[in-house]
């Protein structure tokens, strides 16, 4: 997790061949990419593909003589590659398909928790998992029914007695306490676990 | 979309949550691509949901193997770390 400002002189180092900054451009924007297709209900492999082509494509955009026009925002740029290639991919994909429901293209859920799995390390889990366990009991149950049972929203509120906004306090608290273990080592994270707010 | 209109939207979390119409989820993914804070917001509560689902699937697994079984029920609202 960090945080990260782009400039001329980032941009212009793939250009140059340098391993280094291609290699934290792909980590950097690959999550966010990942997070971004797959709220568009992709499949996995087909996140995969896109995110391919999108780096591919940028990286052949800064290699090339000028590079990009404005380095300060690099990041809308990649967006807007991406979105290209989302398009395109799309396009293909209906051309060729008939609009069928049985022959639309779902993603297998194992396959995307097969995935996820991959992603997420056992130190992340870890976190995550002494971050649910200092919540309350109801906080903990209304994250699972909203994202491992994947109720409908309104439905979670009346059986919950809240409002909508209360999903998304839960979720702005989490977040801050799950940034908050990134700011530390990780042996004085654990230790900040019983101090929780939530 | 500004980082103060991302604030004021409750952007990230709503993001996250599928809430906001498909207009504003383009302007909101145009801006966090390029803000820096957004961004980390973005990916934090997106890896925090997507680990959530895996320790919750985990316990499912094997529902004895973890003492400290987060979704679960815990009389007292203990702060649940023992460690």
């Amino acid at each position: 997790m960090e945080f990260f400002a782009f400039d001329k002189s980032y941009v212009d180092r793939p250009g140059d061949g340098e391993p280094s900054t291609e290699q934290h451009f792909v980590a950097y924007f690959g999550q966010i990419l990942g997070i971004m297709l797959r709220a568009r209900y992709l499949s996995p492999e087909r996140v995969d593909d896109i995110r391919q082509e999108t780096f591919a494509r940028v990286l052949a955009t800064l290699r090339r003589d000028g590079g990009i026009r404005q380095p300060e925002r690099f990041g809308a740029f990649v967006n807007a590659v991406c979105k290209n290639v989302l398009r395109e991919n799309m396009w293909h994909l209906y051309r060729n398909q008939a609009l069928q429901l049985d022959q639309l293209e779902l993603p297998d859920p194992n396959k995307i928790v097969d995935l996820e799995r991959e992603l997420i390390s056992q130190e992340t889990k870890e976190k995550v998992r002494r971050i649910l366990a200092e919540m309350k009991p109801r906080d903990r149950e209304l994250l699972r029914a909203l994202f491992l049972e994947e109720k409908d929203k309104d439905e979670i509120c009346r059986e919950f007695g809240v409002e909508r906004e209360y999903l998304r306090v839960l979720l702005y608290r989490a977040m801050v306490r799950f940034r908050s273990t990134f700011d530390l080592p990780a042996a004085n994270a654990v230790g900040r676990t019983s101090g929780g707010a939530m | 979309m500004d980082h103060q209109e991302a604030l004021r939207l409750q952007a990230v979390e709503k993001y996250l949550l599928d809430e906001l119409t498909t207009e504003l989820r383009q302007q909101f993914e145009e801006h966090y691509f390029d803000c820096p804070e957004c961004a980390t917001g973005v990916k934090a509560l997106g890896t925090f949901v997507t680990a959530s689902r895996l320790v919750s699937s985990d316990e499912e697994r094997s529902p004895k193997v973890s003492p400290h079984a987060a979704w679960a029920e815990r009389p007292g609202g203990s702060t649940g770390c023992n460690q």
